[in-house]
């Protein structure tokens, strides 16, 4: 379960570019929930996962992860209870080894990385059935750059690495947004598929609405640093597309823009 | 004629004495520069370092073959302390390295005495090249074959530990440090101990250096991150198309290159004291002629 409680987050606190993203914000996702969000840019959706991943910290106010204070805790030490896959499709994999190697490392992810052989070959064929289901033929490129595959590929290879280990949470920041839609649905699907079979806590940030009705068990629209909109259950099954249309439409009009 | 050939071959085996042992170097900073992708300045003060260190050593008696895992200790402190400088207090990478090579020109002259260069003169003084494994090859080639095993042997454990899983989160943490951070490891160390690493081969270099020039000399380090980094980026963009050798190869043939081209510009004419000039115009030469090149290399890593 992930717990925020009274969060309050400024940047650049006391100087002339101060700006207060949140401010007493309160979210509770239950194990195994998969919340959809969606908002505006600027609305704090990012600011709120870098809050849960430890890249940033919060002014005030707790974060807790599966009952435990993860408050204070660095970014890599929260790593290894929590998956995370970035729009930036460069972010999840090292483009300077093969696939093989970068699977190889997110094996072994929570143990120690030691003087023993990065590659275990034994694992290979493991590694290729993971790879071999998703369609795109990266069970036979075992031995290619990261580098010189294409966005859609890595960040396919991105959301097996982060998926491989046992996580409590897994976040995904508009990992779809770089990419055609052809493979954005792709990748759309792997990831309501991984989520479903391992039933691992989600929350997904999407900026297509058609993604954000489609998938996961809550909604969740974000205005300015609020949970504007927050379904689940029946009224979360009954919502459209249009219906979220109008009320970003009714949103922008009171807030002027 | 023969009196030319003469001298052509034994300016060729001293610039491949040379150039090999600066090959230490240049894999020292080939580990700061392009694989923790960290422009480390505190070479120019751990690779004298490693030569004070040796004279010292020397000159107290301690085995000769003790003193390169030592210099490669102390070489390895200094650049954890680089490393601590940078990601503990948040430091630049830049200013760390300024910082750290400040500091150690003290601490070099602090270790040899104060004074500015030491001798390893008299015969009693043990070094790698007069040992036992020296009378074992004909003395022609004795110094040669030995700076050879030194490099090669460093080489290959350099070779191994790249296939570890800590010598690939290495490689990962120059390329993405955020995915270091994603599979749980404190990327901070990871920069740490990849400094470490290199100016470890950094001091090693200067040790064999000393015990090659049989001096130390405090100005000495002055323009060897210069020395390195051309190193590195000769072999990188001249064997750029040669895929089967390692990166750790080519780094090597580069640094026999580079150190050619210097000697050879020496050669033409112009005093020592002309050295450093040298090297840095050498290096902006090759910078200049070689933007396009290296532009690819860039994109490749
Ligand atoms: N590192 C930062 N420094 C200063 N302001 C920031 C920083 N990151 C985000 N902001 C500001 O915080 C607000 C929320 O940003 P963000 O969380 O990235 O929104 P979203 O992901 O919903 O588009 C924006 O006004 C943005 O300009
Ligand atoms: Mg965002």
């Amino acid at each position: 379960m992930l717990k925020l409680e009274n969060i309050y987050k400024t940047y650049n606190p006391g100087l002339i570019n101060e700006t207060k993203v949140l401010e007493d914000f309160s979210l509770t996702v239950p194990k195994g929930q998969f919340v959809t969000v969606i908002g505006s840019n600027g609305s704090g959706k990012t600011t709120i996962l870098n809050l849960i991943c430890g890249t940033i910290f919060p002014n005030r106010g707790k974060i807790y992860l599966g009952g435990k204070d993860i408050t204070a805790m660095t970014e890599y030490r929260r790593a290894k209870h929590i998956g995370r896959v970035f729009q930036d499709t460069q972010k999840g994999t090292s483009p300077n080894m093969t696939i093989l190697e970068n699977l190889s490392l997110a094996d072994n992810k929570g143990r120690f990385y030691g003087l023993t052989p990065g590659v275990n070959r034994k694992r290979t064929n493991y590694y290729k059935e993971l790879l071999a289901p998703l369609g795109l033929g990266l069970e036979d490129k075992m031995n290619v750059l990261a580098g010189s595959l294409s966005g859609g590929q890595r960040q396919v290879l991105a959301m097996v690495m982060c998926t491989m280990a046992d996580i409590d949470l897994l976040i995904l920041d508009e990992h779809t947004a770089a990419l055609d839609p052809k493979t954005s649905e792709l990748i759309i699907e792997l990831t309501n598929k991984i989520v479903r079979e391992k039933g691992i806590t989600t929350l997904m940030v999407t900026h297509n609405l058609r993604h954000a009705v489609s998938y996961g068990d809550r909604l969740i629209m974000f205005h300015r640093g609020a949970a504007e909109m927050d379904l689940s259950g029946e009224a979360r099954a009954n919502v459209d597309v249009d219906d979220l249309l109008d009320r970003f439409n009714h949103i922008s009009i009171e807030s002027g823009n | 004629m023969p009196n030319i050939l003469n001298t052509a071959l034994n300016m060729s085996q001293s610039v491949l004495e040379q150039g090999l042992i600066y090959a230490l170097l240049a894999l020292g900073l080939y580990v700061s520069y392009s694989v923790l992708n960290f422009p480390d300045l505190s070479v120019d003060g751990t690779f004298p370092l490693g030569s004070a260190v040796t004279a010292v050593l020397i000159a107290r008696g301690v085995n000769p073959w003790l003193c390169l895992p030592i210099s490669f200790l102390c070489g390895a402190a200094a650049g954890m302390i680089t490393g601590v400088i940078h990601v503990k207090f948040r430091v630049t990478n830049l200013l760390s390295g300024i910082l750290m090579m400040t500091a150690l020109y003290s601490v070099n002259l602090i270790i040899s005495n104060g004074s500015s260069s030491l001798f390893i003169m008299s015969p009693a003084m043990g070094k790698i090249f007069t040992g036992r494994l020296a009378g074992v090859f004909p003395p022609v080639v004795s110094k040669l074959l030995i700076i050879l095993i030194c490099v090669a042997a460093v080489k290959l454990l350099f070779d191994l530990f790249m296939k570890t899983k800590c010598g690939m989160m290495l490689m990962v943490c120059g390329a993405n440090e955020q995915m270091v951070k994603s599979l749980s490891v404190d990327s901070g160390k990871i920069k740490m101990l990849g400094l470490a690493l290199a100016n470890g081969l950094v001091a090693l270099s200067g040790c064999l250096m000393c015990q090659y020039k049989y001096s130390f000399n405090v100005g000495d380090g002055t323009g060897s991150m210069v020395i390195g980094l051309a190193s590195v980026i000769i072999g990188m963009t001249v064997l750029h198309k040669v895929k089967f050798l390692k990166n750790t190869t080519k780094v090597i043939f580069g640094s026999v290159i580079y150190y050619a081209c210097i000697k050879i510009a020496l050669n033409l004419g112009l005093p020592p004291h002309f050295l450093k000039l040298i090297i840095a115009a050498l290096f902006l030469l090759m910078l200049i002629f070689n933007n396009k090149i290296l532009k690819g290399v860039k994109e490749d890593a």
